[in-house]
């Protein structure tokens, strides 16, 4: 024990009035209360403004735009810079996701305990493909959408890759396949699992904007495809 | 002090010196444990090969020497009692250390620190440049660690792990932002509350909040209340922070592993700092001011001894210890609150001695 450190022993230490509610509204020294109401008020002020639907677990709350729902409206200056910091990086993410919301899941992100969106599944125990995947891109630029992959069965499938045909707008408009790119490139499929795969597509500068429809289909699996729509907008709004 | 007629939990804990020991042997045993496992798998995810000399083998450095590993502990044992499976959590955790990882070796940049568990520090021995690669590498390979490790979820549970990483990264950095203004513009008026505040941000949302609430959110599928979660993390955190700054003042550099008074020569602003500047009078306050004023390498070791004195007879040391426990008042009630539907067992038994155990390794 060196200097400055009172309590030689931690037996000595106020384990009771620290840790029981009742004794310590006795035992309290002023500067144990000052710290005690310090502390909650700067930690409920952030679990405060969690629950009123802006950040934390209450997420699910702000649906529809997260720049205007009311609770993010209300908040002080120094509200938003505890929640936000300075960057106020939530709302803008909550912003994009409700704009790509529109096109990909109907509203920005959930909370897990909502109903998913049904997402695109390539099932190869029965040879059954659902849903459809939607990107969106505003202009030129890159966007995402993921594909599962499900083995339900015993047998290991070894490496599975997929492949995307060529983009066509009702114009006629064209857009190669060559601007897409999966990750991973092939996947290993053994018994009894699910992988995730990405389908990135790099929308090229010369593309019009438009609604572009492809096919992807899986190497080796003829009888497997799904839809892509492929949804490029106006960067000049 | 008597803990008479008291059957608290953690009253039981401390109760005699038998059962400290054991409690102090119980957490860091589970500690080294989790250490050992997530050393390795922090290792295994380091890329290999050329340039080696100047940045992998930098990058591997800090993950290979002995740390606390209190975050990832945290997020597995958070996930676990509220049913998530190893295999679902180890990623998470092993990207949260990553991270850690990463803003250490910056954070040894910015403080121009030498001394980093018990051996020197990247950039004294690699130099800024090369440490600030090995930096930014760790911090890329922590998100191919989390990529990988949510791809197993669903889309949506993805992406609430992802959005509490980010936050939890952005919080840091806001806190280090702001530390790094009141060295930058001299700032002195500083109240305990700031520093709360600092290290709300600062410390507590990476160390302990972000670890518990992403493995409750992965343990209950998103269902979990996490509130209670952010109040137990915080007082747990901030007490976890404080006794470091303490031991920073107080301990000794072999077990401590980083130098004695190195937050002094930073002129960092610590509760026992921020209780001086507004207590010290006459001299003692020119003199405090003084040296705040100067840079590191203007703040020679006498002058360093002098307000490590002055912390003495002032009281500063005396006042944080009891701020301190103020805060830990409460940690216990927000423990049963936060983990009200949680599995007993090991997990939870570990995660209850924690404040115990903080206290415990004060000496």
């Amino acid at each position: 024990m060196d200097r400055g450190n009172r309590d030689g022993n931690i037996n000595e230490l106020p384990w009771a009035s620290v840790f029981d509610p009742a004794a310590n509204a006795r035992a309290l020294s002023a500067i144990q209360a000052e710290g005690f109401r310090a502390a909650s008020e700067l930690v409920d002020r952030f679990v405060r403004i969690a629950a009123t639907g802006v950040g934390g677990n209450a997420r699910s709350d702000a649906r529809s735009d997260g720049r205007s729902t009311p609770s993010a409206a209300s908040l002080t200056q120094d509200q938003r810079a505890d929640l936000f910091g300075a960057t106020d990086i939530e709302p803008l993410i909550r912003s994009w996701w409700s704009m790509v919301g529109q096109f990909l899941l109907g509203s920005v992100p959930r909370a897990t305990d909502a109903p998913a969106a049904d997402p695109a599944t390539l099932d190869f125990s029965n040879s059954e493909a659902q849903g459809r995947l939607d990107l969106d891109a505003t202009g030129p630029g890159t966007t995402t959408a993921e594909v599962w992959l499900h083995n339900r069965a015993a047998k290991d499938l070894g490496e599975v890759a997929l492949r995307c045909s060529d983009f066509l707008a009702h114009d006629g408009g064209v857009m190669g396949s060559g601007a897409v790119t999966f990750i991973p490139a092939a996947v290993p499929m053994p018994g009894r699992s699910s992988r995730g795969i990405e389908l990135k597509i790099e929308v090229p500068q010369e593309v019009q904007p438009g609604l572009y429809r492809g096919t992807l289909l899986v190497e080796g699996h003829p009888e497997l495809w799904l839809p892509v729509v492929l949804t490029v907008r106006s960067s000049v709004s | 002090m008597a803990a008479g007629g008291l059957d608290r939990s953690l009253i039981g804990l401390v109760r005699t010196t038998a059962d400290r020991s054991d409690l102090v042997a119980g957490v860091e045993h589970r500690l080294r444990d989790v250490a050992k496992v997530v050393r390795r798998s922090m290792l295994d995810t380091m890329p290999d090969g050329e340039p080696s000399q100047w940045l992998y083998a930098p990058m591997r450095e800090y993950p290979s020497r002995p740390g606390k590993a209190l975050r990832p502990a945290l997020c597995l044992s958070a996930g676990r009692v509220f049913g998530a499976n190893a295999d679902d959590l180890l990623g998470i955790a092993v990207a949260i250390e990553l991270l850690h990882n990463a803003f250490l070796v910056h954070d040894d940049i910015a403080d121009g620190s030498e001394m980093r568990r018990g051996r020197p520090t990247l950039t004294s021995t690699y130099g800024t440049a090369a440490a600030l690669n090995a930096g930014d590498g760790l911090a890329v390979v922590a998100g191919q660690v989390l990529r990988r490790a949510t791809r197993r979820f669903d889309r949506d549970l993805a992406d609430l792990v992802w959005s509490e990483f980010d936050t939890m990264a952005m919080r840091t950095l806001e806190g280090q932002a702001t530390e790094v203004g009141w060295q930058l513009d001299d700032v002195y008026d500083l109240r305990p509350e700031d520093y709360l505040h600092l290290i709300m941000h600062k410390t507590c949302w990476y160390t302990t909040i972000h670890p518990l609430r992403v493995g409750a959110i992965v343990g209950s599928g998103g269902t979990v209340d996490l509130a209670p979660l952010v109040r137990f993390g915080f007082h747990f955190g901030a007490a976890f922070q404080i006794r470091d700054d303490l031991l920073n003042l107080i301990g000794d550099e072999r077990m401590y592993g980083k130098e004695i008074l190195g937050d002094l020569y930073e002129g960092k602003r610590t509760l026992p700092l921020v209780h001086l500047l507004t207590n010290s009078q006459g001299d003692d306050l020119v003199l405090v001011r003084d040296y705040i004023r100067r840079t590191r390498a203007e703040r020679s070791p006498e002058l360093v001894c002098a307000i490590r004195e002055l912390m003495d007879v002032y009281g500063s040391i005396a006042f944080t210890r009891e701020y301190a426990e103020g805060i830990l008042l409460v940690a216990e009630e927000y423990f049963d609150q936060a983990f009200a539907d949680a599995q007993p067992g090991d997990d939870l038994d570990f995660l209850r001695a924690l404040v115990p155990y903080v206290w415990a390794r004060w000496r």
